[in-house]
C-alpha cells in the first residue's frame, strides 16, 4: 500500500480540509465552494452535521434546491457507511464529470471509537478516490475538537484551508493513520460469552446470538441485522480465515458488541466500503456488515483478524 | 435449532415454483443455485414459496439476484412470503430492487 503523492496539480482528487472556528468562517469557506460548483455547472452535494447543515440551507436560500443536502449525524453515523452510501453513491450518479462534495463527518461529541473508525474513514478517502474527478472539501471545528484531532485531519488532507488561506500539509501521510487505526482491541468483558463457529455450527452461532440479542432488548429489526452480520462475519471466517470463526458478544452499557476472531488477514483497506458492483463476495458481506451495525471496526494483520460491530440498545 | 434446507418443486395447474424450507448459508448454496437455475426454465413466472425459510444470508440473495438477471425477457420470480434477512439484504445491497424478481404475500 503506498499513498498518493502529496499534491501534485494533476491529482484529480482534491481533498482539503477546513479548520473553522466560528459560524462566519463555516460560511466563508463552504457557501464559496458550493457557488463555484454550481457555476461550472458541477454536481454539489453537502454531507454535514444538522445544525450545520441548517445554516448552509439558509445561506444558500433559493439556491439549495440545487444541492444534495443530507445529514451527516444519519448518513454518516457509522463511518463505514459514508465511503459506499453517501460518497460513491453520489459520484457514480455522475460518472462523466467533476463532482464537488462537502462532507464533516467529525464534531465534538463523537465517541472514543466512532472517531477512531471516523479518522480512518477520513484516511482511506484518498486511497478510494484516487485519480478520480472529485473535489471533497472537510470542514473542521477548530474551537470544539482537540489538537489531536486537528493534527490527525492535517495527516488525512493534502491540503489545508484555514482563516489564514490555503497551503499543504506538512504532515500529510495517511498511511500512518490507517496504521494507527489498525490497533489492538481492549479484552471483552469478563462478562462477554464466546462461542466457536465453524461450517457445521454456523446455524447454531445464529441462533445464539439471536437469543441474547433479545435477552438484552434488541428490537425485532436489529435482532435479523445480529444474524445478518454474525453470518457474513464467520462465513468470512469459514471462507478465508482457516474454517473457524470464534465469536463474543458482551454489552457496554449503551451498545450490545459481537466480535468475531479468526486466522485470516485482510490486506484490502478498502474491503467492505467497495460500491456492492466492485465487490467480490467477500467485501460483499463486510458491505453489508457496515450498512446494518451502527459502529464497525477491525483489527487485522499476520497474527489474525478481529472484527467488532456495535448495535446501539433501544432505550428502555 | 438445526433446520436443514429443503427444496421441493412444484408444478400444478399452470403454477410453477419451489417451496423452500430451512435455512439457507453456506450449507445451501449449491443447492438453492442448482434448483433456481433448474425452475428458471420451467415457465414464465416461477413462484418462489418461501413461507418456511427462516434465513438467507447475502451470498444465498445475491444468487438469486445473478439467476434472475439471467432470465430471458418476459420471465420472471414471484416471491412469495420472503424473511426478513432476504428483504433486508435485499434493501441494503439493492434498494433499487432486482430485475424480473416480485415480491408478494406477507411482509
Amino acid at each position: 500500500m503506498t499513498s498518493a503523492p502529496p499534491v501534485e496539480a494533476e491529482e484529480p482528487f482534491e481533498h482539503p480540509a477546513l479548520f473553522y472556528s466560528s459560524d462566519d468562517e463555516y460560511l466563508n469557506g463552504t457557501i464559496p465552494f458550493i457557488d463555484k460548483g454550481l457555476s461550472a455547472d458541477e454536481p454539489v452535494a453537502v454531507a454535514v452535521p444538522k445544525r450545520n447543515l441548517e445554516s448552509i440551507r439558509s445561506a444558500l436560500g433559493g439556491t439549495a434546491e440545487r444541492v444534495l443536502l443530507v445529514d451527516m449525524g444519519e448518513v454518516g453515523a457509522n463511518p463505514g457507511r459514508i465511503i459506499p452510501g453517501v460518497l460513491h453513491a453520489f459520484t457514480d450518479a455522475h460518472p462523466d464529470r467533476r463532482v464537488r462534495i462537502i462532507g464533516e463527518p467529525i464534531w465534538p461529541g463523537r465517541s472514543e471509537d466512532e472517531y477512531t473508525a471516523c479518522v480512518q474513514h477520513e484516511a482511506l478517502l484518498n486511497l478510494a478516490f484516487n485519480g478520480r474527478p472529485v473535489t471533497k472539501l472537510c470542514p473542521y471545528d477548530a474551537k470544539g475538537l482537540d489538537q489531536r484531532i486537528i493534527t490527525d485531519a492535517e495527516a488525512t488532507h493534502p491540503v489545508l484551508i484555514d482563516h489564514a488561506g490555503r497551503r499543504p500539509s506538512d504532515r500529510y501521510d495517511p498511511d500512518r493513520v490507517l496504521a494507527d487505526c489498525n490497533r489492538p482491541f481492549a479484552l471483552p468483558p469478563r462478562s462477554a460469552i464466546e462461542r466457536a463457529a465453524d461450517l457445521a455450527t454456523l446455524d447454531n452461532a445464529r441462533w445464539f446470538a439471536t437469543a441474547y440479542g433479545r435477552r438484552v432488548g434488541l428490537s425485532a429489526m436489529q435482532l435479523i441485522d445480529l444474524e445478518i452480520a454474525l453470518t457474513e462475519l464467520l462465513t468470512n471466517s469459514i471462507h478465508h480465515g482457516g474454517g473457524v470463526g470464534t465469536f463474543r458478544v458482551w454489552t457496554d452499557g449503551g451498545h450490545l458488541v459481537c466480535e468475531v476472531n479468526d486466522a485470516g488477514q485482510i490486506t484490502d483497506p478498502l474491503v467492505g466500503r467497495r460500491p456492492s458492483d466492485d465487490s467480490e463476495h467477500y467485501g460483499r458481506g463486510l458491505l453489508l456488515v457496515n450498512q446494518v451495525a451502527d459502529l464497525v471496526r477491525m483489527h487485522t494483520g499476520p497474527q489474525g483478524t478481529t472484527v467488532r460491530i456495535y448495535l446501539r440498545l433501544p432505550e428502555r | 435449532m438445526d433446520r436443514p434446507l429443503r427444496i421441493t418443486e412444484y408444478g400444478e395447474r399452470g403454477a410453477v415454483g419451489l417451496r423452500v424450507a430451512g435455512e439457507i448459508d453456506l450449507n445451501g448454496h449449491e443447492a438453492w443455485e442448482r434448483a433456481l437455475r433448474r425452475a428458471s426454465g420451467r415457465g414464465d413466472e416461477i413462484r418462489l414459496d418461501l413461507s418456511g425459510l427462516s434465513f438467507i444470508d447475502v451470498r444465498g440473495t445475491a444468487l438469486l439476484v445473478d439467476v434472475a438477471a439471467l432470465l430471458p425477457e418476459g420471465r420472471r420470480f414471484v416471491v412469495q412470503n420472503a424473511p426478513a434477512a432476504l428483504l433486508r439484504v435485499m434493501q441494503v445491497l439493492w434498494p433499487d430492487g432486482a430485475s424480473a424478481i416480485i415480491f408478494k404475500g406477507d411482509q
